[in-house]
């Protein structure tokens, strides 16, 4: 197979989150790709912009939704800068959606806790409306969310109808606030202790290393298990496919064993760095 | 049953391949002995025990492209034409274990097969080990499989195996003899010697050890021995803009000795300490190879050891690791 060939997908709509993350909504041009673009929350694609290169990111929209599908991504290099200065209308290369994602059959009927920080709450805005979609079948939805500034907030307008949601709680904090911020200041960690019940619950983690690192004793004492923590990890990645070894922490591969691992699988992984 | 083939038949074999495929065979080049396109049998190389360089780039170029393509409303892309047959000669037993093993891995990859089902393979035993070579620890001194042709170089002749159907059709011209005889096996053994059971156990209970700095310190990130390493297959896609407009993707290998292997954005280096890239380097042939596709990653050609400016030498560490 031609697996390094991208499928051609058109950008139907840019939305800027902030100054330096944009989302986009993706249409692929092959309607029967279109139709079978099955994947679970937590699941990537890898991008092409034409001339420039491709980088993986995670998908941030609804499984449910057929007609396209979303990514969040935040300039930080070649790929990213020149994807930012696409428009709608512009023509990219997509692979995937690859790897695994969160196990939200095993979430059923469990209390969901999701803490998240910068743009690691791209693949979680997947999961939440995965579950408000299917919202019979899960319990309590938390959100922890921590960013560097208020104006570092993505998601702004998705955030203020999900505090609106029964049985959602949604929490955030930044680390510096400017006058207009009347919410909580401080690191993510901190916001562990908002959460009053952790029986049967699960919690998801989708930020930079620091935050799990931290985060994980916290929750242990809560009484939160290894088997109930999922963490998702980012490593360098070329082909996506658990093939060109770019991305492998000791024998697990980041592209096609996770991205989202239960942190049981790879707490003892001496290569995970943190 | 062999059939045989006059040494001094050869430029007659030589020319008979050439009718229908480009000829691989080992040359010397620019100071190395290398395989390369020949035209006739005189410009082959007769005498050695391994090429310096394996045939890897025959399956999986360097810089190959993947497509091409072209923007303007729409994006068109371009994939490359069917390659030109080929047969590589005088390919040697453990190179050819190389393939096999690669193909458990990159089967899956278009590119990668297209060239291996384009591609015969006429493979010429060992008769003398080199001095790095370690084959024999690892049992792929010995081809079962994998082959259309297998010679064996009995003096003036050689004995040759069938491997396949196109194999035995070429046996009908009259230059081969047919023949029950067997002929007088030249054992050999590799002088380098390890126990192979058990490595990757091995590589894993000493992970976190020192043992990596202690053989491994020197190494300077050359990244010459997986280079020459006939499985050595990471790579990278890399686009190659022509004008503004359009451009290829290219595959182009991709060392994971180097520092640039793991960084991502943020110049953040996930293997930042040499020796831990020479630990990713053993542990991928060694310990994940086994585990994702049971095999050892490493045939034992010993260019590794050959090809390192500093005298890193992998074999000694296997031997010494337990
Ligand atoms: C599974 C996964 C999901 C991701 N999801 C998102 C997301 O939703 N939003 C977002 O903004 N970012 C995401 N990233 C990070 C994003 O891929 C990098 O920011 C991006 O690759 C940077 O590329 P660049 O060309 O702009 O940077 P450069 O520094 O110019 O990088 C050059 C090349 O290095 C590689 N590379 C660099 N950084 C990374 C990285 N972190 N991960 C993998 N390869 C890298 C890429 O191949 C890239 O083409 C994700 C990464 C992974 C592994
Ligand atoms: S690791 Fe060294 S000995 Fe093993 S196959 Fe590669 S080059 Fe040959
Ligand atoms: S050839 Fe030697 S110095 Fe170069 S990367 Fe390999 S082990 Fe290190
Ligand atoms: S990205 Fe190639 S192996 Fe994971």
């Amino acid at each position: 197979m031609k697996i390094y060939t991208p499928n051609i997908g058109k950008i139907k709509k840019t939305i800027k989150e902030t100054e330096d993350t944009k989302t986009f909504q993706i249409e692929l041009e092959n309607k029967i790709l279109r139709e079978h673009f099955y994947f679970d929350p937590g699941e990537f694609v890898l991008i092409t912009v034409f001339g420039v290169g491709e980088a993986p990111f995670s998908i941030s929209s609804s499984p449910f939704n057929k007609n396209y599908f979303e990514i969040t991504a935040r300039k930080t290099g070649n790929v990213t800068n020149a994807l930012f200065n696409l428009k709608e209308g512009d023509k990219i290369g997509v692979r995937g959606p690859h790897g695994k994602g969160y196990p939200m059959d095993e979430f059923e009927h469990t209390n969901i806790i999701l803490i998240s920080g910068g743009c690691g709450l791209a693949p979680l805005k997947s999961l939440i409306e995965y579950v408000i979609q299917k919202r019979g079948c899960y319990n309590k939805l938390t959100l922890l969310y921590g960013d560097k500034t208020p104006q570092n907030i993505i998601y702004e307008k998705e955030i203020s109808k999900w505090k609106k949601i029964k049985n959602f709680d949604v929490h955030l904090t930044v680390d510096k606030g400017d006058k207009k911020w009347k919410g909580n200041v401080g690191v993510v960690t901190k916001l562990i202790n908002k959460v009053k019940n952790f029986e049967n619950s699960v919690v998801c983690l989708c930020g930079p290393p620091v935050m799990m690192k931290y985060s994980i004793p916290e929750l242990k004492k809560k009484g939160i298990e290894d088997e109930d923590i999922f963490v998702s990890l980012e490593r360098k990645m070329q082909c996506g496919l658990g093939i060109c070894c770019h991305c492998n922490i000791n024998d697990v591969y980041v592209c096609k064993d996770g991205p989202v691992f239960r942190y049981l699988d790879i707490k003892d992984l001496s290569e995970l760095g943190w | 049953m062999y059939y045989v083939l006059k040494k001094k038949d050869l430029p007659k074999f030589v020319k008979l391949l050439n009718k229908n495929f480009e000829v691989i065979a080992p040359v010397k080049k620019n100071g190395s002995l290398i395989f390369d396109k020949v035209s006739s049998a005189d410009e082959i190389v007769k005498n050695y025990i391994n090429t310096d360089y394996p045939p890897k780039n025959f399956f999986l170029p360097d810089g190959e492209t993947i497509f091409e393509y072209k923007k303007s409303n729409n994006i068109k892309i371009k994939h490359p034409g069917k390659p030109k047959k080929k047969v590589i000669y005088g390919i040697r037993p453990c190179d050819v274990n190389a393939l096999l093993k690669l193909d458990k891995i990159l089967g899956g990859e278009f590119y990668y097969r297209i060239k291996r089902e384009n591609t015969k393979i006429i493979a010429i035993n060992c008769t003398k080990a080199g001095e790095n070579c370690f084959c024999t620890s690892l049992g792929d001194d010995q081809l079962k499989e994998g082959f259309d042709l297998l010679l064996t170089d009995v003096g003036k002749e050689f004995y040759i195996k069938i491997g396949s159907e196109w194999g035995k059709k070429l046996m009908k011209h009259k230059i081969f003899k047919r023949t029950e005889n067997s002929f007088k096996k030249t054992f050999f053994e590799c002088k380098r010697f390890f126990l192979a059971k058990d490595l990757d156990k091995k590589i894993e209970r000493n992970f976190n050890t020192k043992i990596w700095e202690k053989h491994f310190k020197k190494c300077f990130s050359c990244t010459a021995c997986s280079v020459v390493c006939p499985m050595c297959y990471c790579f990278d896609l890399v686009q190659v803009p022509k004008s503004e407009n359009e451009g290829k993707v290219k595959k182009f290998w991709s060392s994971c000795l180097s520092k640039e292997f793991s960084r991502v954005a943020g110049d953040f280096i996930f293997r930042d300490k040499r020796v831990n890239r020479v630990r990713q380097f053993l542990s991928h042939k060694f310990l994940y190879g086994k585990k994702h596709y049971d095999e050892f990653l490493c045939v034992g050609c010993g260019r590794c050891i050959s090809h390192c400016p500093v005298g890193i030498d992998y074999e000694k560490f296997l031997e010494e690791i337990k």
